[in-house]
């Protein structure tokens, strides 16, 4: 697993920054849907508010006016005792009396007034819970037509307790504020009926739509899911339930999107169940959604194309250093082997060629001659005496002389020929192309310079000198130890004939 | 013919003597407790005596109760109201009218609604509206409850009690309320305290105690 990851440790870095930016623009995405519906929620929310006061403002206008108010604020000096509005019929319209609304008043005196033995308009004393107060039965009339009629009665009991004092003056002044206040109520309760007959709730919505730029549908549904008021004519009565109910939320109508809130108990009032359904244009909402969606997708192909782009980059440098890297390691490899083949061809000692490559050599040179009929010459080297300078100097300084006499070797050595150490003191020099004589001359002037000087070791100068046996190519050799084994034997003859000097085979003496 | 006269006007002096010796003998007789009452010292206003001195000055020195008269209980609680009608309590101003005590500060303090507190009954001509014994004569003030009934969010913690002084959640400050006037001499319309206060909490008192 571990391998497997560090392995993969790009490519999987790549995929999640990949996935955790696409992950982050979809979750910014997400979020900034959802705040734009609560805003668009929020908005709906606002306007059902304004809708729903201005259809209590409605309700106010046609309960013609709320007279537990009117009863606070009026302030007469007289106390009002009671206070109705009653239909025609007597039916009890709105009272200070909550409780008492919708049921029809059967009082005596009210009886009396309907059946004209007493009159309308004018006021009347009588006892009402045990009190005894002054009492009106006001009417207010539309044309010519009865529509309602004010109850209202005060309480009278300071003037009580002085007998008879009924018809006294501060009671009259009470009559005329009364009476002056009643007017003012009657004005304002016609108004009131003559607006609600104008204005229809549908009417209301339908204007509100029209003025509104975002909303495209009010409706008002009862519990029973049923449509009592909206803005659309065509939706009036229909009863929204199974296929019909449209769901919450985004909706397609008529090819446009559309945000559907329905709000519960929108008016307290009446303790109705109504609710109201709002139908808003959502098309600003899809645009802005759509740039959103767009915006978070582009955002990850970015980082795709980019985490791809760095995939495709880090891989080619990685190729392309991997590539420069093998190239180094080969050139280096070559290098080393040469070296190793030197070294395994050369004597470590000396540095002249070592014995198994000076014998591959002459089995190379041997043919080569033999094939082509030329010249080719060996020459046998070996160093006089040298036990004694091991003996006397030491071997460090046996060393250096052979490292020393190898130098001056190389010196008189021309381009083609190979000089290889064959072995101890023995230095063996391949002359290809040459015949005796040649050879001859240039053993001498190794000889020479071998003899000219001696070896500097530390302290000592040790006088070396050589011995030097030469043999060269001829028609009766099959191989090249043949003509090896001349040479040596012209160097034991030199050995033989008193060191530092050069001897030739010579075939007819042997 | 003259002594005729004189014996008949004799005669009808001795019958006016008799019968204002007659009516200031009978007077005499129910007066007593008045006379014995005017005699003692002033009784304490029933609401400080029941709630404690402290307690009352407090709350009344707040400013923040006022008295309002029944009619304004009888917006919600219109069945008490009527109840009350039927109770001697309301009309416990007609017997000062009757003797000529109605302007004594020492009788109104037990026949009116709150006298001796400055929102409290004054007389028949200022406050008409707190004379008798009505809602806020037992309970004290009734503003602070009908802000409370009015107030759309009601926190009933803010105003113990119904935002009374005495409601019905203190039955030993309502108790005490009665005990303030009716004492040992006044203790006419009842004998045992706990079975009419029981009773009193009923919207008519009167009527179901004499079904």
């Amino acid at each position: 697993m571990m391998s497997f990851i560090k392995k993969h440790a790009i490519p999987i870095i790549l995929i999640s920054l990949v996935f955790g930016i696409s992950y982050l623009s979809y979750y910014n995405y997400k979020t900034q849907k959802n705040l734009l519906l609560q805003q668009m929620h929020n908005n709906s929310l606002n306007i059902a508010s304004s809708i729903s006061s201005a259809i209590e403002r409605f309700h106010d206008i046609k309960s013609t006016m709320n007279l537990q108010k009117l009863v606070d604020d009026v302030s007469f000096g007289l106390e009002i005792f009671e206070f109705r509005y009653l239909e025609s019929d007597g039916t009890i319209r709105n009272s200070m009396f909550k409780n008492e609304i919708g049921t029809i008043l059967n009082s005596k005196s009210f009886v009396e007034t309907m059946r004209e033995d007493r009159k309308l308009k004018t006021f009347f004393f009588e006892v009402r819970d045990y009190v005894e107060v002054m009492s009106i039965y006001y009417p207010i009339y539309k044309g010519s037509q009865l529509v309602g009629i004010i109850d209202l009665a005060v309480d009278i009991s300071e003037y009580n307790i002085k007998k008879d004092s009924k018809n006294n003056a501060p009671v009259l002044r009470r009559q005329d504020d009364i009476l002056n206040l009643l007017k003012a109520m009657n004005g304002s309760i016609t108004n009131s009926l003559e607006i609600l007959t104008k204005t229809n709730i549908n009417d209301f919505l339908y204007s509100y739509v029209k003025k509104s730029r975002h909303v495209r549908q009010i409706s008002i549904i009862d519990n029973k899911q049923k449509v009592v008021a909206s803005s659309d004519k065509l939706f009036l009565g229909r009863v929204l339930t199974g296929a019909n109910s449209p769901s919450l939320g985004m909706n397609m109508i008529d090819g446009e999107l559309k945000y559907l809130t329905i709000i519960d108990s929108f008016i307290d009032k009446d303790s109705s169940n109504m609710k109201l359904m709002l139908l808003t244009d959502a098309s600003t909402y899809a645009n802005h959604e759509n740039k959103l969606l767009t915006t978070a997708a582009s955002t990850s192909i970015i980082a795709l194309l980019f985490a791809l782009f760095t995939s495709r980059l880090i891989y080619y440098t990685a190729i392309e250093q991997s590539r420069k890297e093998k190239e180094r390691l080969e050139h280096l490899v070559s290098i080393r082997t040469k070296e190793i083949e030197l070294l395994s061809q050369t004597d470590a000692l000396t540095g002249l060629w070592n014995r198994r490559h000076l014998e591959e050599s002459l089995d190379i040179e041997f043919k080569r001659a033999r094939r082509y009929n030329h010249d080719m010459s060996i020459m046998m080297i070996d160093l006089d005496h040298f036990k004694n300078i091991n003996d006397t100097y030491g071997h460090m300084a046996g060393d250096e002389v052979l490292r020393q006499i190898s130098t001056r070797i190389k010196e008189c050595q021309r381009e083609t020929d190979f000089i290889g150490r064959y072995g101890g003191e023995e230095i063996v020099v391949i002359l290809p192309e040459t015949d005796l004589e040649t050879s001859a001359q240039i053993a001498d002037s190794i000889l020479k310079t071998i003899a000219a000087k001696p070896v500097k070791f530390e302290s000592d100068s040790i006088p070396v000198t050589t011995s030097i046996g030469i043999s060269c190519l001829r028609k009766e050799h099959s191989s090249y130890p043949m003509i090896f084994a001349e040479a040596d034997e012209a160097l034991y003859k030199a050995k033989e004939n008193g060191r530092n000097r050069v001897e030739i085979f010579n075939p007819q003496e042997s | 013919m003259v002594k005729k006269q004189n014996m008949i006007y004799s005669i009808f002096k001795i019958l006016i003597f008799m019968s204002l010796l007659l009516s200031i003998n009978l007077s005499a007789e129910v007066n007593q407790r008045i006379v014995d009452e005017l005699a003692s010292p002033k009784p304490e206003i029933p609401l400080k005596n029941a709630m404690g001195e402290k307690a009352y000055n407090d709350a009344i020195n707040s400013g923040r109760y006022r008295y309002v008269g029944n009619s304004k209980c009888r917006l919600c609680h219109r069945k008490f109201f009527i109840g009350r009608k039927n109770d001697p309590h309301d009309h416990s101003m007609e017997s000062l009218v009757r003797t000529g005590y109605e302007k004594n500060s020492h009788c109104l303090t037990c026949h009116s609604t709150g006298h001796g507190t400055e929102t409290g009954y004054v007389n028949e001509e200022w406050t008409p509206r707190l004379s008798n014994v009505q809602c806020e004569g037992c309970h004290g003030p009734g503003n602070v409850h009908i802000d409370m009934a009015k107030a759309k969010t009601r926190k009933r913690e803010e105003f113990i009690e119904g935002g009374f002084l005495a409601g019905q959640d203190s039955p030993k400050v309502l108790k005490k309320m009665c005990t303030s006037c009716h004492t040992k001499r006044w203790n006419k319309s009842y004998h045992d305290l706990d079975k009419s206060y029981d009773t009193y909490k009923k919207a008519d008192p009167k009527s179901s105690r004499y079904k």
